[in-house]
């Protein structure tokens, strides 16, 4: 669990760009910059509405906009003709204002016919800036990446030189830069020649590369920082206290508007504020569909909303840009819709102008719905009664039949025995069952989604009587329940704060601490009888933050510190937050989970990795699936049916024209292959024999297991996960060329067809079956269709042909197994 | 022959005239290049800390001549005498594809930089230096350093003194010099250049004729260098490295010196005749400080990657390690009767422990990061981030006194007993020296030629 978290931790380092210490190098944007059409705005605005720069280093970037009489708007920003009034008194590198000197003017913007006046006020230019330690020094390292995860910033540095990531830790930043290694950094009487500036503008070999020039800003902070003696902040100094970034609103924007200029600004303690757009750091939720350079211009490429996160040494906002575009020749068309699911995943759609696919087939309906509801195929009765039903409700009275079966609860169970870790070395082996029985009596009793939440969480006692006291009993210590809990509840990967703050989250050391404090007092220990585990609650007990050495109070994600006596039942206290009707992550996390399993991509992914710099691709039915959800009283069902009876759940698997390179607007349904659990079971099904699992009783289907098999080679071909994690990426999706040699070659699906077809045929034949009927049958059992006219004439010619019709069938039915139709959910 | 002389004329002017042209182009064209002067600090600067001894990027290594030349790869060599175009040390250096370019992930070297490279080859690649196994830094010529700044701009922390064996002289390490102090008075008594830009040890030879240094551009180059210390001249230069030389003691006959390095390095040179005896590779970060037993037979150094070891001075063989230390060290002393070790760094703690058996027999904690300590006598002095003064009795390791007085840290201190005097250098760039007798400040001067605090506020 320990190292998983942690290579979870340097994973998703590893995916930004921004962690890579690469700003400096992704300056030129990716795709080429589309000319400004400026057509005819109704109206500009330009921000700020005046200006004013009170030191040497202030800079300020302008931002405009142009308002169009159809309600559109566009960044005007790269176009603006800026002028003026005096000279002398500032300089303009485009839209970006520097002072010169102290003095009065107008600054005139104009686009096309229209114009804008700002005022201008420059002062203090005659008296040297004070550098700041954090708010100067620090931010330039963390602009130019010095800081990052991949460089100095990792846990034991680069070149001995360790510095905190992203400047979390100033204290100890402090030592490092003047005083450690006998001040080796820095040349206080000729700071040019200070170590900390030469080797990154490569005067001195760095294997990090040039990561700064002398004209950057960076540069000059850093090079004054340490002219004015590299001098840390007074006690007294006014604090940042938060940042902003414009454009604050959600934007929509067309091609060929496909640019927008961000603004940034601190906000410190003493009320000032300032400018800070070109030391924020940037990065993008999604590459492909915008990327945003180092100056905060973000250039979209694509279609779809993309969150860009901007960064100020602990503080994090995300500005959320959608780009659309106009495909030459798309008319929209769309099946009738079913619910809210569709309206609003149509909405979608439109605006950005991807068409649905059209509903799947019947026979493609109920595999599919078989195979997500409850793991297993439908029986050739079902599947025949089906196709043969003419009701046009016939699909929704499916899903309300599949949804009210035993497979149903089971199926789900294991699900949730993924998540919690059900496994005999975490929770021993009769727990495992204990523990899978309750959650599988859970779905069975349609248990509100608040009150599973609950019980899990606050659970005490005997883990024999209570089996869901199990929670806690799968993790050891405060640190691993507060990771899984943020992780399964919350959707937040938090394993990154407990050494440092998050990389690109708010998430810092202390919210981790502080979250922790809840699960601080839990104490397991080892019950009287055998397999007994004792949870229960100590009456005191206080968590430590490591690197400040303070208590931390119990904290909770945008609610803050929650304020309880001492002697307070914390967990019952985190399970009234958590399941609140107003608690912001709860249901979302919840239906986004649900969303995940049936579509087979999240509303927000990865499921559990929530933050506001990975935005949903679909806010709005986030939003209104959450809002079900938490109506129907945290109805699981409701929402699965929901789901399921959608055309959107329904879409054919088979792109157009027009959806083709959509993968996250649910235009058209998702081929995944079949988990290791679903396939072993379908070739168990199919051949009609089942698999034993260790003692449960023969016929039990691999995707009601209550643990993992360790030892099953079949299921572990196909990323059976050992339930060390709770993320839902240790199921391991990936093809591998042992999968094909399992289908292909192996014990597993050789025994069930040797011996001229095994038990399948036997059946059969014991039921005196034609060719035809025996193929048909073949068919209808793997594939949940009828042969088509081709493909049966081919299978009775093969059969005829063979030497003997076992033989025959066994070979017909392996080419079936290996049929992409089969190993995939389509 | 009428006809030949004109011919012969005219071919004896062409001759007259493509001599000329020879001799004018001889008193134009360059020197041919050095390899030792100007292509090896190249190397270097720019090359060797990827492709040097510890790391060899892409198998690649060029830290002697030997490896430079050695074309591993003769489908893609690296060094063709004569045919620049057809090396890759050159064409690697100019081509505009980056994953080819060095060195990477940098600009492109500056044009006459590349230039002198192509023209060393196509010269011929010659080797001027004494030993093609010898690594590049030991055969690049001495540097000489400019001139120190005639005023300090902020102050330089005080990273080494030494009093002079007579204690009528404090010598401290400047910006690319020495500066030479009265203790009494705190007067400047004299500056002595052509000193690396950072001192981190000054050690005088027993006889008191020589001063050795150990200095360095962090993070560049170190060098150790001899002195005398009432002229100033420079007498021999003994060491060159990759990186600043920290540490430096002398045997107690003078006839050894022992060296710590910035580079990993630890060595024991002759110091007569220069030559190094043995080089221990033992540490894996930067050593920082290095010390001789007062026998003389053996070797203490500790470093960075907080370990703390003993050798024998003899055979180089390991004779002590100490493995209980949890942040790296710079500080290392013997007790008096040899057969113990005071170490102490960032872990807030001075252990002493036995050779022997390289177990603990004491610590002293809750002094700070301890920069620097000494011995002296039966008493130790130990003194860093806390800023105090710190005394303790090596029988005891119990807190004897502590004077406090310093605005910062403290990275250096000197003791002479005869005179009674101890002095500390700080972190802003103060010297004070205090009587030992009585733990009072005797004086207090900054270090630092022409800077003063009235100065700097004027500024």
């Amino acid at each position: 669990m320990k190292m998983l978290s942690a290579l979870l931790c340097l994973l998703s380092f590893a995916a930004s760009p921004l962690l890579r210490g690469e700003q400096a190098e992704s300056e030129k944007p990716a795709v080429p910059l589309e000319h400004v059409q400026v057509g005819s705005p109704v109206k500009i605005e330009v921000v700020p509405a005046a200006v004013k720069m009170s030191t040497p280093l202030h800079k300020v970037q302008l931002v405009v906009t142009g308002f169009y009489a159809d309600g559109s708007v566009q960044d005007l920003t790269r176009v603006a003709q800026l002028k003026a009034g005096a000279s002398g008194i500032l300089r303009l590198e485009g839209a970006l204002l520097l002072p010169v000197a102290d003095g009065n003017t107008e600054l005139t913007v104009q686009v096309g016919d229209l114009q804008q006046r700002l005022p201008v006020l420059v002062s203090g230019q005659r008296t040297p800036e004070q550098i700041s330690f954090q708010y100067g020094a620090l931010a330039a390292l963390s602009k130019n990446g010095c800081n990052s995860g991949g460089c100095h910033g990792a846990p034991s540095g680069k070149g001995g030189f360790a510095l905190s990531m992203v400047a979390f830790d100033p204290e100890a930043d402090k030592i490092t830069l003047t005083r450690d290694f006998l001040n080796r950094r820095i040349n206080l009487p000729e700071p040019e020649s200070s170590l900390l500036l030469r080797k990154p503008l490569m005067q001195v070999a760095h294997r990090g590369g040039l990561k700064l020039k002398k004209e950057d800003e960076s540069y000059q902070l850093l090079l004054n920082w340490i002219q004015q003696g590299c001098k840390f902040d007074p006690e007294n100094a006014p604090k940042l206290t938060g940042i902003k970034v414009g454009p604050a609103v959600r934007r929509t924007l067309k091609w060929p508007a496909h640019t927008q200029q961000l603004r940034v600004t601190a906000d410190f303690s003493d009320g000032s504020q300032k400018d800070i757009t070109q030391l924020a750091m940037y990065s993008s939720s999604e590459e492909s569909l915008a990327s945003v350079n180092g100056n905060g211009l973000v250039v979209g490429a694509g279609r779809g909303q993309v969150g860009i996160s901007v960064r100020f040494l602990d503080n994090v906002e995300t500005c959320y840009l959608t780009f659309v575009r106009d495909m030459p020749g798309f008319e929209w068309k769309a099946p009738a819709p079913a619910n809210y699911v569709d309206n609003l995943v149509f909405d979608r759609l439109k605006l950005l102008h991807y068409l649905p696919s059209d509903t799947c087939t019947d026979e493609e309906f109920l595999r599919r719905a078989s195979q997500d509801v409850t793991g297993l195929l439908p029986t050739v009765e079902t599947t025949k009664a089906f196709l043969a039903d003419t009701r046009p409700d016939k699909r929704a009275a499916l899903v309300d039949s599949l949804l009210a079966g035993p497979d149903f609860a089971r199926f789900w169970a294991f699900k949730w025995g993924d998540l919690l870790r059900l496994s005999p070395t975490a929770v021993s082996e009769p727990g495992t069952h204990k523990y899978h029985a309750w959650l599988v009596k859970a779905w069975e009793d349609n248990l509100p989604y608040d009150r599973f939440a609950r019980e899990l969480l606050t659970t005490q006692g005997s883990t024999l009587e209570n089996p869901q006291a199990g929670f806690f009993r799968t993790t050891t210590n405060t640190s691993e329940a507060t990771e899984m809990t943020a992780q399964i509840f919350l959707g937040a990967r938090v394993q990154c704060a407990k050494c440092h703050n998050h990389p690109f989250e708010r998430w810092t050391q202390d919210n981790y601490y502080g979250l922790g404090a809840f699960f601080e007092r839990v104490q397991r220990r080892k019950g009287v009888r055998a397999d007994e585990t004792l949870i229960f609650l100590a009456r005191r007990g206080e968590i430590t933050q490591p690197r400040t050495g303070r208590t931390m109070k119990p904290w909770a994600p945008g609610t803050g510190e929650i304020q309880l006596p001492p002697d307070a039942d914390r967990l019952t206290a985190f399970a009234d937050w958590l399941t609140s009707p107003m608690n912001p992550f709860f249901a979302k996390v919840e239906v986004n989970r649900m969303w995940w399993q049936l579509l087979g991509r999240g509303i927000v992914e990865p499921i559990d990795d929530f933050r506001e710099s990975n935005p949903p691709t679909n806010p709005a039915l986030l939003d209104a699936l959450a809002a079900d959800f938490v109506e129907h009283k945290f109805d699981r069902r409701h929402i699965l049916r929901t789901i399921l009876n959608s055309r959107t759940y329904q879409a054919s698997s088979r792109p157009n024209e027009f959806n083709r390179t959509d993968e996250k607007n649910f235009s058209h349904a998702q081929q995944n292959i079949l988990t290791a659990e679903q396939l072993l079971d379908a070739v168990c099904q199919v051949t009609g024999t089942p698999e034993r699992f260790g003692n449960l009783p023969l016929g039990t289907p691999a995707t009601q297991l209550p643990a993992p098999q360790p030892n099953n080679t079949f299921l572990s071909a196909f990323g059976q996960p050992t339930r060390q994690s709770s993320c839902a990426c240790e199921r391991q999706g990936q093809p591998s060329l042992t999968q094909a040699l399992q289908l292909s070659n192996s014990q597993t699906v050789e025994s069930r067809l040797k011996n001229g077809g095994g038990k399948f045929l036997k059946d059969m034949a014991a039921q005196n079956k034609t060719d035809e009927e025996m193929i048909s049958h073949l068919y209808l059992a793997a594939l949940c269709r009828y042969p088509k006219e081709i493909e049966l004439t081919k299978a009775k010619a093969y059969l005829a042909a063979s030497a003997d019709r076992g033989s025959g069938i066994e070979d017909i039915a392996w080419s079936v197994l290996n049929l992409r139709e089969f190993v995939f959910r389509h | 022959m009428p006809t030949r002389v004109p011919s012969t004329h005219g071919c004896s002017l062409l001759l007259l005239a493509l001599l000329s042209a020879c001799l004018v182009s001889a008193t134009a064209a360059p020197a041919p290049v050095s390899f030792r002067a100007e292509i090896a600090p190249i190397l270097l600067e720019q090359c060797e800390t990827c492709h040097g001894a510890a790391e060899q990027k892409g198998g690649y290594r060029l830290d002697t001549f030997d490896f430079l030349s050695r074309n591993e790869d003769p489908s893609d060599p690296a060094l063709v005498a004569g045919k620049p175009e057809r090396s890759r040390l050159y064409t690697s250096l100019v081509t505009d594809e980056l994953d080819e370019r060095m060195p990477k992930k940098a600009p492109k070297l500056p044009a006459q930089q590349a230039e002198l490279v192509k023209r060393w080859i196509a010269e011929g690649a010659a080797f001027d230096g004494s030993e093609a196994t010898a690594s590049l830094i030991e055969i690049v010529p001495a540097r000489t350093h400019p001139k120190a700044p005639e005023v300090y701009a902020q102050p330089l922390p005080v990273t080494a003194l030494a009093f002079s064996p007579d204690g009528s002289e404090l010598f401290a390490g400047g910006l690319r010099e020495l500066t030479v102090w009265n203790p009494a008075t705190g007067a400047l008594v004299r500056r002595i250049g052509n000193v690396a830009p950072r001192t981190f040890t000054i050690a005088f030879a027993p006889d008191g004729q020589k001063l050795a240094v150990a200095s360095g551009a962090p993070g560049e180059y170190g060098e150790l260098r001899l002195f005398e210390p009432k002229t100033g001249a420079l007498l021999s230069q003994l060491l060159s490295s990759t990186d600043a030389v920290l540490g430096v003691d002398f045997s107690p006959s003078g006839e050894l010196l022992a060296t710590a390095g910035a580079d990993h390095s630890l060595s024991i040179f002759e110091t007569a005749a220069g030559l190094r005896r043995h080089r221990l590779p033992v540490h894996s970060d930067a050593v920082t400080a290095v010390a001789f037993s007062p026998d003389g037979t053996k070797v203490a150094s500790v470093g960075l990657d907080r370990g703390a070891k003993v050798f024998d001075v003899a055979t180089g063989k390991l004779a002590g390690i100490y493995r209980e230390h949890q942040a790296p060290l710079y500080a290392v002393a013997f007790t008096p009767d040899g057969t113990q070790i005071l170490s102490a760094g960032r872990d807030k703690a001075v252990h002493q422990w036995t050779i022997a058996d390289g177990k603990k027999a004491r610590e002293l904690g809750g002094q700070g990061d301890v920069l620097k300590l000494l011995v002296s006598k039966d008493q130790t002095y130990l003194a860093g981030s806390g800023g105090k003064l710190v005394q303790a009795a090596v029988a005891d390791l119990k807190l004897a006194r502590s004077i406090e007085g310093a605005r910062d840290w403290i990275y250096s201190m000197a003791i002479h007993p005869a005179t009674q005097r101890i002095a500390t250098g700080c972190y802003d760039g103060t010297v004070m020296v205090w009587n030992l007798a009585d733990g009072k400040l005797a004086t207090s001067f900054c270090a630092s030629p022409g800077y003063s605090t009235k100065t700097a506020a004027a500024k």
